[in-house]
């Protein structure tokens, strides 16, 4: 053991790694210290005061969240000057502002005195949104803080509550920067900042404006960052308390980053999202997308009977009608064609076990090699929180910024820790603002690069010229969720194939321009579409939080979805209408379940994936085995007459009530 | 040969120097007597201002409040007459009058304040200027200077009184190629104005000293944060670094060394906190000025993450005295752990108010009465106000305490930057705790909880107090939130509020408890808890009072004693000003 680095924590000998904080060391113990104000992730500000502990020979208490760990140190993290300490910055913060969850009153006298003097100054008269989720009231009920020894500071600033997302409400604000840290150093927006001074500190956007008028991206970051009431999004504000929230732990279905996200669910519906902290790839961030683009899901117009055409019209069936249509067309145009008329396009956002059980029908049950998509794979070799740590990162094509903005807070954190950026094809690309150099195409790039260079380019730019570079490693994020997955699943792009070859088209929500060659066309989708007009089968698909499943993102990760509420109606997961369609045409498979799927046949005839079980992806994701073997599509045409999903004109229909929003963020159509 | 010279520091600006100045200019000029005339900085005696003294075979003649109708006499009698004007001089060979003012003091930091020219630097190389920094340059390493400065003792004067050598020594040890030199001249103190007064009168010994600080920790740039509602002093340091940029004594190879060395500066935008040194390095890199959390200090991570050394503009100037007189002479005035001198701004209820350098170790009492001429109008002498509002009073009884930063630290006040309030039965000490207390409490950043929220407190409980409406409990409130601010805040703002409020306590509880208890203020300041009476024995029914009272509170006949009605009062005092037989008294 190296002595250097040894201290002492309440008694126990504790290592620490140079450069670690108390407030770490202590942690990585289990000896807890309370905190407010500290973001993991960002720099220490040593706001708040509440991680105060006691170190031997210092003169007074020492904020433990940003004091470094030192050789033979001795702290004590519960003397009972410290504890008198905490209950002070408790009594100071509940004092502040309008903190009426009772927690302060201790005469039941008071009640009524209270809440006309919260009426009064605080124009907002409801019991915070925070109640038992709170911070500062979880630390004034462990410290008994109940003392009314101090007046209440008149709220100054009032309730904001014009942003269509985001409610502050500043009566309630403990200062303790979070927002801030979360705005400018975890997700580098830089729209939030501290303003004014003293006591009438108050965090501010750009000149003390409201959030609509801000360089605000809506990323909600300030949101989860927030301990107490004062950050809340309105939507859920009155509808959902705490104790009647269970909450889902999946993965993003939005882009290929695969961020880690907790689903509040209350009835039946998803009512927030939070990230997950602990959680690779995010580490608790999340962007406009992944927080808020869940509304979609449980509007009332999305599909949830199957469709038959009849005379020229679609109408209501049975899934049983549906599915024995299917399957006597199936054999008619398999016996006339032969089974290579056979197509299926699938969807890259649907789970392994979907797309491995479409994989299986075609080829098993029909004999049809003809399953397909047009994306490209990606490929980040890294840990996203390492891109920190190149010297040089070269952005080829990528708006990170708008289609994986998670990705693109962890290249301004680079920039921000002094590493260089280059833009390639700068315009438009929001990340030009941060960029010191900017290339029109990959010519100039050679002298650029040195040790440490990393590239990371939109799927559909080719960087072909600069492949092989050997201080150079080249990276790629799908555009989808499960683009990955599919190419494991053995469902690859096929650039060179004739829409007129195919009788039979079974569509995953996806377009085909001209269908007038296909004799009969299946689509499966969520909501209702310009094709299915010219469908003879619509098939109503459930979305990813309705079922259970694994996706695999760019870097090779193998995340679990969950299902967290239940379809509409008669919406089904795609693996099951396959393997109801398989039943229908006299094959019985066996597995019942995602699990099954999973675990009885996808890991055990892929080797990548070897052993990795829904247990083992029981919290975590899991990184697939022998990354380098696979190889993958870098660049995909799209065939005559197919098409590739407008994500962004997606998002925009998802997000139907984001809209406005939505335009404003993404500039839809751009 | 004569020579004139006129004190145009601030002070005497703000007296009517410049006036003083155009006319002697005008006069000297007019009989045509091609004497030099000269501005020069603060001389110290500012509640004597417009200082012009006189320089002739005899030495110096010091006149002291000048106006311009006095110049033509004193031009006619004494320059051309060669009879000084005796009654109008303070200071020479036959006037001993304030004699002490200046011989109980020790002029090292102020060494040229006064005498010279600060806008020309001949003058400052005439006296003796730069010659340590090249002394330093040619015949001492950076390790020599730094052995030099610990052995002569000095401490830092912004405040916190770290020893400079050692200092230098971390900034000189820590890695790293660029390094950065900074002169705090923030100088928020309320009242406080010596940095002031040496950037004005003698902003070369500044430079100098910054630069042999650079010298010794390989520093190649610096800067000098200064207020911008100095703009004397920021116009002097501009001139002053422009001449020695002319010279090479600044920029590249200075001295005909193979150093470099830039100096810029930085105008402070006023906030007290940016005197912090971590709030200035933010402001100076164009950050928002807050405090941050130290370590790292900034001797490892500074400006730009580099390492820094910041000192106080006095500081830097004690720095060429040091070199040129040796650390021994240096190390031979004061106490055993406070060596040389500090400056003082003296302010209050004392006869001679203005700038004083004292060697450390000369008590209380000798400044109070000697130095500074006594209490006026002959009250009690009740307190002194050190370190402004960070620090905290002392009271008369305790007036034997030496200038020493460790013994005035022992009483719960602080040495601090130099502010030296003196205090006397008429000064309410709640009052006084409430006006230092208003000031930080505006002054907080407000980062940390402490600090923000629990200064306002303490505030409101004083305003409570002084209102006549003070609870039982509020003196052991007050401890305590004081107690723990002090403690537990982020920095030396919050550290140090306090500092007013627990001294008050300390030696004047029986004060609060006046307030409290008996809805009284002993110091018959507090207006809330006065009321105004007339003394029917002295009150001759002059009407005089009648008269001045805005709200007609008070009624009598001619030539009979007069009554207030306490009902109407409204306490503003006119009558007690008025009344020229001393009948209306404070109770
Ligand atoms: C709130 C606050 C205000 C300060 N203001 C000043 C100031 O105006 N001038 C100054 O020289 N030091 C000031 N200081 C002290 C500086 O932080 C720093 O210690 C000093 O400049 C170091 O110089 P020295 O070692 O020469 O004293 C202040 C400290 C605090 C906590
Ligand atoms: S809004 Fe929330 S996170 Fe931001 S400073 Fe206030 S309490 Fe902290
Ligand atoms: S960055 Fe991608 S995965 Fe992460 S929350 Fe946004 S859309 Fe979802
Ligand atoms: S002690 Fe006061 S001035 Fe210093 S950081 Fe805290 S709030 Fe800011
Ligand atoms: S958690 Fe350490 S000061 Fe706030």
């Amino acid at each position: 053991m190296d002595k250097d680095n040894v201290m002492k924590i309440n008694g126990k000998t504790c290592e620490f790694e140079p450069g670690e904080t108390i407030l770490q060391v202590a942690t990585r113990n289990n000896i807890h210290i309370p905190t407010l104000c500290y973001l993991k992730g960002a720099h220490p500000t040593g706001a708040c005061r509440m991680c105060v502990v006691e170190v031997k020979g210092a003169p007074g208490p020492i904020a433990a969240c940003s004091s470094p760990a030192a050789k033979n140190m001795e702290v004590l993290t519960d003397t009972p000057r410290i504890i008198d300490a905490r209950k002070m910055v408790v009594e100071l913060l509940l004092i502040s502002g309008n903190h009426n969850c009772a927690v302060r009153g201790k005469y039941p006298q008071d009640w009524t005195d209270f809440q006309q003097e919260v009426e009064t100054y605080d124009r907002a008269d409801d019991i915070c949104v925070a109640y038992g989720t709170c911070k500062l009231q979880a630390l004034a009920y462990k410290y008994m803080v109940s003392e009314r020894r101090l007046d209440r500071i008149p709220t100054r600033y009032p309730l904001e509550y014009d942003d269509p997302l985001v409610g502050r409400d500043f009566s309630r604000c403990i200062l303790c920067g979070r927002c801030v840290q979360a705005c400018v150093d975890v997700q580098v927006n830089n729209a939030l900042s501290h303003g004014y001074r003293g006591n009438i500190a108050k965090i501010v956007v750009r000149g003390d404006m409201t959030l609509p008028d801000s360089d605000c991206v809506y990323c909600g970051e300030c949101i989860q960052a927030c301990p107490v009431g004062s950050l809340f999004e309105k939507r859920n504000r009155f509808s959902s308390r705490m104790w009647d929230i269970t909450q889902v732990r999946t993965t993003c279905y939005y882009c290929g980053i695969g961020c880690q996200i907790n689903l509040f669910i209350k009835e039946n519906e998803i009512v927030k999202v939070e990230g997950v902290e602990e959680a690779k790839p995010n580490s608790g961030r999340l962007c406009f997308k992944g927080r808020f683009g869940f509304d979609f899901i449980h509007s009332g117009k999305r599909l949830t009977k199957p469709l038959i055409k009849k005379k020229g019209k679609l109408s209501e069936a049975s899934w049983d009608e549906a599915l024995t249509l299917i399957a006597a067309k199936i054999n008619e145009i398999k016996d006339k064609y032969g089974p290579e008329a056979l197509g299926c396009m699938v969807s890259t956002k649907n789970t392994n076990e979907d797309l491995f059980q479409a994989k299986k029908f075609f080829n098993n049950v029909l004999s049809s090699e003809q399953v397909f998509h047009f994306e490209p794979a990606g490929y980040i070799g890294i840990e996203y929180e390492d891109i920190k740590n190149a010297s040089t990162i070269v952005i080829a094509g990528a708006d990170l910024n708008r289609d994986n903005p998670v990705a693109a807070s962890y290249v301004k954190q680079a920039v921000l820790k002094g590493a260089r950026l280059i833009v390639v094809d700068p315009d438009q690309n929001e990340l030009s603002k941060f960029a010191h150099v900017r290339l029109k195409s990959l010519s100039g790039l050679e002298k650029e690069i040195r040790d440490g260079t990393i590239l990371i380019h939109d799927p559909d730019f080719d960087v072909s010229s600069v492949n092989g570079k050997d201080n150079l490693k080249i990276y790629s994020i799908t555009r989808e969720n499960n683009t990955n997955g599919a190419y494991l699943m053995g469902i690859t792009p096929k650039s060179d194939i004739d829409l007129k070859a195919y009788k039979f088209i079974y569509s995953m929500g996806q377009n085909i321009k001209d269908v007038k060659s296909v004799d009969f066309l299946v689509v499966q989708d969520v909501f209702p579409g310009k094709l299915q007009e010219k469908a003879d089968v619509v098939l109503p698909a459930a979305v990813w939080v309705e079922y259970d499943g694994t996706y695999i993102s760019s870097d090779y990760r193998v995340n679990r979805v969950r299902k967290a509420v239940d379809p509409p109606v008669e919406a089904k997961p795609t693996w099951l209408i396959f393997k109801e369609l398989a039943g229908k045409m006299g094959q019985d498979w066996e597995s019942a379940r995602e699990k099954e799927i999973w675990e009885q046949e996808i890991i055990k005839n892929i080797s990548h994936l070897e052993g990795i079980n829904y247990n083992i992806l029981a919290e975590n994701g899991v990184k697939i085995k022998e990354i380098e073997k696979i190889s993958f599509e870098k660049t995909v045409s799209t065939p005559k007459g197919f098409e590739r999903p407008n994500l962004h004109k997606i998002l925009a229909e998802q997000c139907r009530d984001l809209q406005d929003i939505v335009q404003k963020r993404f500039k839809e159509g751009k | 040969m004569k020579e004139v010279r006129v004190g145009l520091g601030t002070c005497g600006i703000s007296a009517g120097g410049e006036a003083v100045y155009r006319e002697l200019k005008r006069e000297l000029k007019k009989k045509k007597l091609g004497i030099e005339l000269k501005e020069t900085g603060c001389m110290g005696m500012c509640y004597e201002e417009v200082l012009v003294e006189v320089l002739d075979s005899e030495g110096s003649h010091l006149y002291a409040k000048v106006t311009p109708d006095r110049v033509g006499k004193i031009v006619d009698e004494h320059i051309i007459g060669n009879k000084p004007v005796q009654e109008w001089i303070v200071r020479n060979k036959t006037a001993v009058d304030e004699d002490v003012f200046f011989d109980r003091q020790k002029r090292i930091v102020l060494r040229n304040c006064g005498i010279i020219n600060p806008a020309s630097i001949d003058e400052y190389i005439a006296h003796d200027g730069y010659r340590a920094i090249q002394k330093v340059l040619s015949d001492y390493s950076p390790e020599d200077v730094i052995d030099m400065f610990i052995k002569s003792g000095l401490r830092g004067r912004g405040g916190g009184g770290f020893p400079s050598g050692l200092k230098w020594k971390f900034a000189r040890q820590a890695k790293g190629d660029k390094k950065y030199i900074i002169c705090n001249a923030d100088e928020g103190d309320p009242g406080a104005f010596m940095d002031r007064s040496v950037l004005e009168g003698d902003p070369h010994s500044v430079l100098e000293g910054m630069m042999i600080a650079a010298y010794t920790i390989g520093a190649d740039e610096a800067y000098i944060y200064v207020r911008a509602e100095y703009p004397l002093a920021i116009k002097r340091l501009i001139t002053a670094i422009k001449q020695c940029e002319e010279k090479g004594y600044l920029g590249k190879n200075i001295f005909a060394s193979d150093k470099n060395l830039k100096i810029k500066i930085k105008e402070g935008a006023g906030a007290f906190v940016c005197g912090e040194e971590t709030a200035l390095i933010a402001s100076i890199e164009g950050k928002r000025g807050v405090p941050r959390i130290r370590p790292p200090f900034p001797a490892q991570k500074g400006l730009w993450e580099n390492p820094t050394n910041i000192n106080n503009v006095e500081t830097f100037a004690n720095v060429p005295w040091i070199v040129l007189n040796g650390p021994e002479a240096f190390a031979a005035m004061g106490t055993e752990k406070s060596k040389g001198t500090k400056v003082f701004a003296l302010a209050g209820k004392i006869a001679r108010s203005g700038l004083v350098e004292v060697p450390m170790g000369m008590s209380i009492n000798e400044i109070v009465f000697q130095v500074g001429g006594g209490i006026k109008e002959n009250r009690q002498f009740k307190a002194v106000q050190m370190g402004g509002p960070s620090g905290g009073c002392i009271p008369a009884d305790m007036g034997q305490l030496q200038i020493d930063y460790d013994e005035i630290t022992q009483t719960g006040a602080i040495m601090g930057s130099g502010g030296l309030i003196v205090l006397d039965e008429t000064t309410c000490m709640v009052d006084l705790a409430k006006f230092f207390l208003n000031f930080t409490q505006n002054e907080s950043c407000g980062k940390c909880t402490f600090c923000r929220i629990g200064t306002k407190r303490m505030l409101e409980i004083l305003e409570r107090i002084t209102a006549g409406e003070g609870k039982e409990t509020d003196i052991e409130l007050l401890e305590d939130l004081a107690h723990k601010i002090k403690n537990s805040s982020l920095c030396g703002l919050g550290q140090t509020a306090p500092n007013p409020v627990l001294t008050t306590i300390k030696y004047f509880r029986e004060e609060y408890e006046a307030h409290i208890k008996e809805k009284r203020c002993p110091a018959h300041n507090c207006a809330a808890l006065l009321t105004y009476h007339v003394d029917p024995g002295k009150c001759t029914g002059c009407t005089l009072c009648a008269k001045k009272c805005p709200v007609d509170a008070i009624s009598g006949k001619l030539k009979e004693p007069h009554t207030i009605n306490m009902e109407v009062c409204i306490k503003c005092g006119h009558c007690f000003d008025a009344c020229r037989f001393d009948a209306v008294e404070k109770i």
